[in-house]
């Protein structure tokens, strides 16, 4: 749940191509981080369901990329949105993208 | 993607899912595995695909998309809508919906598998393998079979299984409810005769139970009536002994399939008032954000340092000018508002991310007006590499700029006027020795002629000293107005023949026809127009034209001044002169700030001075190159301008004569003004201190030879002053004729010395015909008014 980065999970799901988990890695984190500016301009908006949406999706593609903590941080970050709860929603945003960048130096690295 | 190695037309699979990451996933193991693979992000999409390339042989979808998701994805391609994709088989996958649960709504939407992502390709590979060759579909229902017969029993377990069915069987009611608890059937077939138990009795205990299974009962009992009771009991069908097989198969997959339209139904409408129920939360609190956004008195923003996005709430137009739009869309930045002088250089010294930071600027709006902002923003942490983004509002500050700014000024005045309060204070005094001395020798009876002038120069000397002393004061705190409906018209001719006298500067004057009145201190604003048309004829050396309007105004409290609505008279005084720089507009009413070499810089800020105390405001704009215009505003009263009666004239003559006792702490004065008063014919007792004038006048009084009047000095550094004596004085003898002095000529007391218990006052420095004046009118008064 809390693991960073689950790169041999992944990696014997994907039967070891590496090239195919390098492009999906690519593809998740350019979507992500569109995905988290899309969330901090829904919340400057007040705009709950849209970061709800951008959560959900941010947490399963997470997960299926063995991203366990940036997972769990995005279902928090969905539940509050929603909730509606746009006080939590600023906290948890900022954990999300706190994981992501762990993420990121752990699939760099 | 196509594998070589396959002879055949590659089969075709389409992949819906709205997450991009998913999508390449399944699309890349699939197309590993030699399938042509379509993806789509979406069903509107996936729907466009299958319409343009044919059915595929495979479906894959997402269940949670945005629009139309995947429950109703697979009910439209269930539906009579679609028969040419009614036998595609699909493929469910899900990343958020797992278990039991979704096995079996997935099957119940007309799915034929399902897999919780994420998951292994080789799982992923099987599934999708099984489903082409179509083999035995992933999900297969389970039946059980409640049959006495065992020959009827095998029979339809025979064709059940073959249709794909998990099957269990059990020939008594016992064994029945063994299975029911064991197995979760989603289908029960149900004989009604069994040996143990009725199968009515059967048929309510499973309809009722929680798995909700469909029931099909069975009897060879002719009876229709009992069609009705099974019915009603729960079961979903009827069917009467004997039957083909293969025909209870087919009403089953009927029975079921409603069934799963119904859950279906049900499932969709809780979705669907889900939906609507956390949109109505989402819309109440987007409307309490919207509300909070609305009513910061700022702009909320969020932007990226490069620019590429940004969000500035509504409020933004109402600042700037400028529509919202155009800073989301890039084609105005924020920066560019800047004034350039305030904006930071380029490269930021690097802030640690989500500390609070405040900057104020100057912001150019788009009508060219100029407005203080106070930003107060957080930079939020970004990885290396992104773009930093800034969160935070915007509030305008100009108002409270303009306030500060205000406030420094007159606190700036405040301190020099206690200062100045405190000078012409010990300057009065001198003077008060100075002139008395002066005519006490003038009046020196056989004085020779030269001394007369010299000593008559030394008054005049001493009396423009106390001019300069009385500016001072006026300047300082302590001058409060004495406010009257004055007439603008005969001021402005006063200032101007004082102002102008000798000087070949010429002034035009235009007033407005029913020009109000003033309420003010006619004294001081005097003074203050003198000063400024001084200033501007000093600004023309070489002579030139002042031009004077005046006209009635009436202000609204969004005027922008800093005035209270109401009436206004606007004096607007104008000159010919170079201007004044704008650099030094702000400087130009501090106190000691001068441009003119002798200038006392004292000129600007005592009028400065004076219209505030009057609630007044006075102003300067300038072109540099073509003059200065200084605007008054004087608070107006609609009445008539009107002079106050004049006070009654004092007696001129009187019997003089009678005890005086005076509090006076500076020896030098006290002195002079015991032989004045001396002089006048008055015994006069001199006390340093209020205490002490209060025991000489208790003992005056026990002795039998009272005072006639007592003289208090307002200020005594260190003792009882005047206003605490006067008051223990008519404790004392509530008839006490005291007189005020003062060498702070403008403090409130001797403007309002009847509020304090005093008849009479003698500003410092007095002269001698002065205080005889004022000595017989007190004296003669008190003798006239009744006890």
């Amino acid at each position: 749940m809390t693991e960073i980065f689950r790169r041999h999970e992944v990696l014997e799901r994907l039967e070891g191509d590496e090239d195919l988990l390098r492009e999906l890695v690519d593809l998740f984190l350019s979507q992500s981080w569109i995905q988290i500016g899309e969330m901090k301009a829904a919340l400057a908006a007040g705009d709950a369901a849209s970061v709800w949406h951008q959560a959900h999706s941010l947490k399963g593609a997470a997960a299926g990329l063995g991203a366990g903590a940036l997972s769990f941080q995005a279902a928090r970050l969905e539940k509050a949105g929603k909730e509606g709860d746009l006080e939590a929603v600023g906290a948890l945003l900022q954990a999300v993208q706190e994981e992501l960048s762990r993420f990121q130096q752990a699939v760099t690295s | 993607m196509v594998n070589p190695a396959t002879p055949v037309s590659p089969r075709k699979v389409v992949v819906v899912n709205d997450d991009p990451v998913q999508l390449r996933l399944l699309a890349a193991i699939l197309g590993k595995e030699g399938l042509q693979v379509g993806g789509a992000a979406g069903v509107p999409e996936a729907l466009a695909l299958m319409e343009q390339e044919g059915p595929p042989d495979l479906l894959v979808t997402d269940l949670h998309m945005p629009g139309i998701d995947g429950w109703r994805f697979c009910r439209l391609l269930r539906s009579a809508e679609y028969p040419a994709y009614r036998h595609i088989p699909i493929l469910v996958v899900s990343a958020t919906f797992a278990g039991v649960d979704a096995r079996e709504i997935t099957r119940d939407l007309g799915a034929d598998a399902f897999l919780s992502l994420p998951c292994s390709a080789a799982e992923l590979k099987a599934v999708v393998h099984s489903l082409l060759s179509g083999r035995t579909p992933t999900i297969r229902p389970r039946v059980l079979i409640v049959e006495d017969s065992p020959t009827l029993s095998r029979l339809l377990e025979r064709t059940f299984r073959e249709s794909g069915y998990q099957v269990r069987t059990a020939l008594t009611g016992a064994e029945a409810r063994h299975q029911w608890e064991d197995f979760s059937p989603e289908l029960i077939i149900l004989d009604y005769h069994l040996p143990d138990v009725a199968g009515d009795r059967l048929l309510q205990e499973f309809a009722t139970g929680k798995t909700f299974p469909a029931i099909i009962m069975i009897t060879t009992d002719t009876d229709p009536s009992l069609a009705m009771h099974f019915l009603r009991m729960g079961a979903d069908a009827y069917l009467r002994k004997p039957f083909d097989p293969r025909y209870l198969v087919e009403l089953s997959f009927k029975v079921r399939r409603e069934r799963a339209l119904l859950r279906v139904e049900d499932i969709l409408e809780a979705r669907t008032r889900e939906l609507q129920e956390s949109q109505a939360r989402l819309r109440e609190s987007e409307e309490r954000y919207r509300l909070l956004v609305e009513n910061i008195p700022g702009v909320v923003f969020t932007r990226q340092a490069d620019g590429a996005l940004a969000f500035y709430d509504a409020k933004i137009e109402a600042l700037t000018g400028y529509p919202q739009e155009d800073f989301h869309l890039g084609r105005r930045s924020w920066e560019d508002l800047i004034l350039p002088e305030d904006r930071e250089p380029a490269l930021l010294p690097a802030l640690p991310a989500g500390q609070p930071r405040v900057r104020e600027y100057r912001i150019r709006t788009r009508s060219g007006e100029v407005r203080w902002i106070q930003e107060r923003s957080q930079l939020l942490s970004e990885p290396e590499g992104q773009p930093l983004t800034v969160q935070g509002i915007l509030f305008d500050i100009t108002e409270r700029k303009r306030q500060e700014e205000e406030r420094l000024k007159l606190d700036k005045l405040e301190a020099l006027g206690i200062l100045a309060g405190g000078i012409a204070h010990d300057f009065n005094n001198l003077l008060t020795a100075l002139v008395g001395n002066v005519t006490l020798v003038s009046l020196t009876p056989g004085l020779p002629a030269a001394a007369q002038q010299s000593l008559a120069a030394a008054e005049q000397a001493c009396l423009r000293a106390q001019g300069l002393a009385q500016q001072l004061l006026t300047f300082a705190k302590g001058g409060t107005p004495v406010k009257q409906a004055t007439g603008v018209a005969p001021l402005l001719n006063e200032a101007l023949t004082l102002a102008l006298a000798g000087s070949s500067s010429r002034a035009h004057v235009h007033l407005a026809p029913d020009l109000w009145a003033a309420d003010v201190d006619p004294g001081q604003i005097r003074q203050a127009l003198q000063d400024i048309l001084i200033n501007a004829h000093q600004a023309m050396p070489g002579g030139g034209l002042i031009t004077i309007t005046a006209d009635n105004l009436r202000l609204t409290a969004d005027a922008g001044l800093p005035l209270a609505p109401g009436p206004y008279v606007r004096v607007a005084i104008s000159d010919q002169g170079p201007g004044i720089d704008p650099a030094l507009l702000g400087k130009i009413f501090d106190p000691y700030f001068t441009t003119k070499s002798g200038g006392s810089g004292l000129g600007l800020a005592t009028a400065f001075s004076i219209l505030q105390k009057h609630g007044g405001y006075l102003t300067a704009s300038s072109t540099p190159g073509e003059g200065a215009t200084f605007t008054l505003y004087l608070p107006a009263v609609l009445t008539a301008a009107a002079h106050r009666p004049p006070a009654p004239a004092a007696p001129t003559s009187g019997p003089p004569g009678g005890r005086l006792l005076l509090l006076e702490d500076d020896p030098q004065v006290a002195d002079v003004a015991r032989r004045m008063l001396e002089h006048l014919g008055y015994q006069v007792e001199c006390v340093p201190e209020g205490g002490q004038a209060l025991t000489a006048y208790r003992q005056a009084q026990t002795r039998g030879s009272p005072f006639d009047a007592v003289i208090l000095d307002l200020t005594v550094p260190g003792g009882m002053g005047g206003k605490e004596a006067v008051e223990k004085l008519r404790e004392l003898d509530p008839r006490v004729v005291a007189i005020v002095t003062s060498g702070y000529a403008e403090d409130p007391i001797l403007t309002h010395y009847e509020r304090y218990g005093f008849r009479g006052v003698l500003k410092k420095p007095y002269r001698v015909q002065e205080m005889a004046n004022l000595l017989r009118r007190v004296l003669h008064r008190d003798e006239a008014a009744p006890a």
